[in-house]
């Protein structure tokens, strides 16, 4: 799993969200590093999507606009909680490799 | 979201396809006019090209595989149904004539033609190029329908979804009488301008020229003789018919004048315009015809068809003249604003009497209606409306 898809399925842990939504969230998780273009949202979602890691959750108009809802699945859920566990165990190893102050633990 | 912000964001949402589009076009303009300033009156240059890529991305990943691909192009073969989507994407799109017809192929053949023969390559070029669009317009059009029936339309016990195809019963397609009428007197002026340089500067033609040789009974051959006077014999021949076309042209003034009566109004018709691409293969034709005309008038061939068109277009040019300056007498546009039908022009000046009514016509059309869960789709039905031919 990308980067990217990672964090746009965790932007849809806590609720649905549409895409505008997503964007906000995943610049928020990523402190400001990754910050998603309309064009990469969609193929992002596409892939989620098809995937089942992601599904549609209602639309509505705000504003004359059309919105579209995205929430994640119960595999979706697990399959965040499944990379999470391998990037924690990844930095755990790095860290042991590295040392822990060398780091300057954050 | 102001109005030009969104003519661009549709202009390059057009880089997904059309069956994408559908589902998703209206959320898209939404995030990126989110995404965008709140007055902004373009999409910006790396959004632009994020959705350039995306879009490209979405159409590669949707391809069929290239055996398929072929024998879809190449011998006709159905696609499974995974990609009816982009078949149907394929057959509704604009160039669809230019895709599946052979326009291409013999727009190449006339340029290597041109090139191997002797003589003007223009003579030779013209006419290829004007049957070449004249070929894709035609297949554009029929091509569709006979292609949305066998590939598109939807097997029996497919469920009856939104965006499937089935038969259904749509008003009957008319073209405009105004339009055809100008048109047709456009077309024949200018092929009637052509034929007459033809005949006047007309050096050799087709006749007969003696074998050398044989005595009586004398014996010919079809060869190339010069023309002599010839030209200008046809064209008092062609004079003569015009009057003959005149004669007739009044005939048709008086019965036009002679009807009173509103036309019958039409409730199932639908009477278009043609669009550009019409006018593009009526262009075509008529620089065909000239292009002729002019190798005929310098002697690069010999008169074949200049007397021929001379003809057609002296009978015909004074009716479609009268047609076009007096068929308003019947109402261009009736008054709750249905367009005239040169259907209906032609049959009121040949059978002095109102037009029989149009009746439906059974097409292949995406089904727009409501979801009815368990409605399944039937098999092909030799059967009168109600269409489509769905279980209750």
């Amino acid at each position: 799993m990308t980067e990217q898809a990672y964090l746009v399925l965790l932007a849809l842990t806590d609720r649905p969200r549409h895409g505008y939504a997503i964007v906000q969230e995943v610049l928020a998780l990523s402190g400001g590093d990754v910050r998603l273009g309309a064009g990469t949202l969609y193929g992002l979602l596409d892939r989620l999507g098809s995937a089942g890691l992601i599904e549609d959750a209602g639309e509505e108009v705000v504003d004359g606009r059309l919105r579209r809802y995205y929430r994640q699945t119960p595999q979706g859920g697990a399959a965040a909680a499944s990379e999470t566990a391998r990037l924690a165990a990844l930095t755990r190893r790095a860290r042991r490799v590295l040392g822990g102050p060398a780091l300057g633990e954050a | 979201m102001t109005g030009s912000f969104e003519r661009s964001a549709r202009f390059w949402l057009r880089a997904y396809p059309p069956r994408w589009r559908r589902k998703h076009a209206e959320e898209a303009l939404g995030v990126l006019a989110d995404l965008a300033e709140p007055e902004a009156r373009r999409v910006g240059v790396r959004a632009a090209l994020g959705l350039l890529l995306a879009g490209w991305a979405v159409r590669w990943r949707g391809r069929p595989p290239l055996h398929r691909w072929l024998g879809y192009r190449a011998l006709g073969l159905r696609m499974p149904r995974e990609y009816r989507e982009w078949v149907a994407d394929d057959i509704e799109g604009h160039w669809y004539g230019l895709r599946q017809g052979n326009a291409l192929l013999m727009v190449a053949a006339g340029v290597v033609i041109a090139r191997s023969g002797e003589g003007s390559a223009a003579v030779v070029l013209a006419p290829w190029l004007s049957g070449a669009v004249v070929v894709a317009a035609v297949q554009g059009r029929r091509g569709r329908e006979m292609a949305r029936e066998k590939y598109l339309v939807a097997e029996p016990g497919e469920p009856l979804l939104p965006g499937t195809y089935v038969a259904m019963g749509v008003p009957r397609p008319r073209v405009a009488a105004r339009w055809a009428a100008s048109r047709l007197v456009g077309l024949l002026t200018v092929c009637g301008l052509a034929a007459t340089g033809a005949l006047l500067g007309a050096r050799v033609m087709v006749g007969a020229v003696p074998i050398a040789g044989k005595p009586y009974p004398a014996t010919f051959e079809v060869g190339v003789v010069p023309a002599g006077a010839t030209g200008l014999v046809l064209i008092g021949a062609a004079a003569a018919l015009a009057a003959v076309g005149t004669l007739l042209a009044a005939r048709v003034r008086r019965v036009i004048g002679g009807r009173t009566a509103r036309l019958p109004d039409q409730p199932d018709r639908e009477v278009r315009s043609p669009g550009w691409w019409a006018d593009v293969s009526l262009v075509a034709v008529a620089l065909a015809v000239s292009a002729d005309a002019w190798a005929e008038a310098t002697g690069r061939t010999p008169l074949l068809l200049g007397p021929a068109v001379a003809v057609v277009v002296a009978l015909v040019l004074p009716v479609a003249v009268v047609l076009l300056r007096h068929g308003g007498a019947l109402g261009w546009r009736a008054p709750g604003g249905a367009e005239l039908a040169w259907a209906d022009l032609r049959w009121v000046v040949r059978h002095d009497a109102a037009p029989p009514l149009d009746r439906p016509v059974g097409r292949v059309r995406r089904w727009d209606g409501p979801y009815v869960p368990g409605q399944v789709v039937l098999g092909p039905q030799r059967s009168d409306p109600p269409w489509p031919p769905v279980t209750a």
